[in-house]
């Protein structure tokens, strides 16, 4: 009961406090409604004498402003004036750069081009033998026919057929494996022999390159330096005698030191053939004769080279 | 949107004008000045600046206005975005301006202080020789005296409403506050002016 009271006096409370809440903002609105009657009926009687306005100056000002920045807005936008000095400036730079890699390769040495190639084939040969030599036969045939029942086994309905065969019969099983081996061992072996002929044959770079390594290879053979004793010299010197001007063969100086001479003998459109000669049984003498000048092998200026043998 | 220069009459809403402006119709804007010049003039003005100070603010609302054409979007009322422009603009010349007005200028809002500028703004009009008791002149000067010493927030909220006429929620988006506020400082702008109008009226 005492609660009961309680919340009835609560709530008497309450409803009394409301009331006072209503009360006070009735009145505040009717007070601000007066507040606003009072400035308005202020505001009308002062209005009419109040007709302040920005000067007509002040008019004009904001009026050209606005109508000036619609104008120059309207105008067609200047293109910067680095367009068309930029683009040349790229395309100065992309040209100058392309001409200097090009003169850098030019400037490569052909014999060091010829080093770079061989180096280059050789080591192709390598990769191609290394890879032929990485598996040995044996082993790939074993891997091949390991993957390949792998793979059978994986596959569901080689798994059940080999359940049910291993049920029915063991040793049929071992059989099947043992002949599909052989059979994937055939075939692999075929593959990889065709796979690696194509290869070879399928790179002309690589085939050109090996080529070029057995004719230096000749040529290495042919440039032996020899040397050249008095008898070989004493034929060389009757021979030339009976041969003609034009197919006459030439000496050319190749390297000289303290001991020795090393000389270039050739004919026309022919290897030279390299020969030493000690300095003390030959002297050589370099005569620039009109006639022999003139002719040229392989683009190499050409001299006599009067051989003298010291001994006579 | 370009309009004809004949269709720019009071037809058109200011949303439209303004857009035509953007857009490159000079002539849009004339009519736009044209149509709220005089309220952003005595925005100025009534807040107890001079003459000179309240024209160079207009110029600066204008040409800001001006500036922002491409940036203003149609959702946005007009004279939302043109007042907002121009309180900026005035809050700006405030920073500017001396200590003494930036003091005002933060709102200070002590009951004393105001009162007593009060007293004083009353003494000075009651000092003012006076050929007629209470002559609009009189009436006209004391309500802008009296508005030009309320605090600058009820100042603020008072001539948005009552000289520009915006509603409380306009009011409210402008000056970036909540709407209760804004009501409060009405209120409170209200009656202080009743106060201080109160022996001018019959």
């Amino acid at each position: 009961m005492p609660c009961n009271v309680y919340v009835r006096g609560y709530s008497i409370m309450s409803n009394k406090h409301t009331d006072n809440k209503d009360k006070q903002t009735q009145t505040l609105t009717m007070q601000q409604q007066s507040d606003e009657a009072f400035i308005n009926e202020l505001y009308d009687e002062v209005s009419q004498e109040d007709q302040s306005q920005p000067s007509e100056l002040l008019d004009k000002r904001i009026i050209s402003a606005a109508h000036q920045a619609i104008n120059t807005s309207n105008r067609p936008k200047r293109k910067s004036h680095f367009t068309w000095y930029s683009k040349l400036a790229t395309a100065a730079s992309v040209t100058l750069v392309i001409s200097l890699v090009s003169l850098q390769q030019d400037n490569i040495p052909s014999n060091e081009r010829a080093d770079i190639m061989l180096n280059k084939g050789a080591t192709l040969q390598e990769s191609i033998k290394s890879e032929l030599e990485k598996v040995p036969f044996s082993d790939e045939k074993t891997m091949t026919a390991e993957l390949d029942f792998q793979e059978q086994a994986n596959s569901p309905a080689i798994s059940t057929q080999l359940a049910s065969t291993i049920a029915n019969d063991t040793k049929l099983v071992t059989n099947e494996r043992v002949s599909r081996t052989m059979q994937y061992e055939n075939k692999t072996m075929l593959s990889k022999q065709k796979s690696a002929k194509r290869m070879i044959a399928s790179s002309p770079i690589n085939m050109a390159l090996i080529e070029k390594v057995k004719q230096e290879e000749v040529s290495k053979k042919n440039h032996k330096i020899i040397v050249l004793s008095i008898k070989q010299f004493q034929q060389f010197t009757l021979s030339n005698k009976s041969l003609s001007t034009e197919n006459q063969w030439l000496w050319s100086l190749s390297s000289e030191s303290n001991m020795e001479y090393i000389i270039d003998i050739f004919q026309n459109n022919q290897l030279p053939l390299r020969y030493r000669l000690g300095k003390t049984t030959f002297k050589i003498i370099d005569t620039l004769e009109p006639e022999i000048t003139n002719f040229s092998l392989k683009n190499k200026a050409l001299s006599r080279v009067v051989i003298l043998n010291t001994n006579n | 949107m370009v309009l004809p220069a004949e269709n720019l009459n009071q037809s058109v809403t200011d949303e439209a004008l303004m857009l035509a402006y953007a857009k490159g119709t000079a002539s849009a804007f004339d009519s736009l000045y044209q149509r709220h010049k005089q309220v952003v003039f005595r925005f100025f003005v009534k807040q107890g600046l001079s003459i000179a100070i309240a024209e160079e603010l207009c110029h600066d609302t204008w040409l800001k206005l001006i500036n922002a054409r491409e940036k203003y979007q149609q959702q946005a009322l007009f004279r939302t975005y043109l007042f907002t422009i121009a309180r900026n603009t005035l809050l700006d010349h405030y920073k500017k301006k001396s200590t003494k007005n930036e003091d005002n200028f933060t709102a200070n809002d002590d009951a004393n202080s105001e009162n007593r500028c009060n007293d004083d703004l009353t003494e000075t009009i009651a000092t003012q020789p006076l050929c007629e008791q209470h002559s609009k002149k009189q009436m006209q000067l004391a309500l802008s005296l009296n508005i030009a010493a309320l605090p600058n927030a009820q100042r603020e909220v008072f001539l948005l409403k009552q000289e520009s006429g915006f509603s409380i929620e306009q009011i409210a988006k402008i000056t970036a506050q909540h709407q209760e506020k804004v009501k409060s400082s009405w209120r409170y702008a209200l009656q202080r002016l009743r106060k201080g109008l109160q022996h001018y009226v019959k």
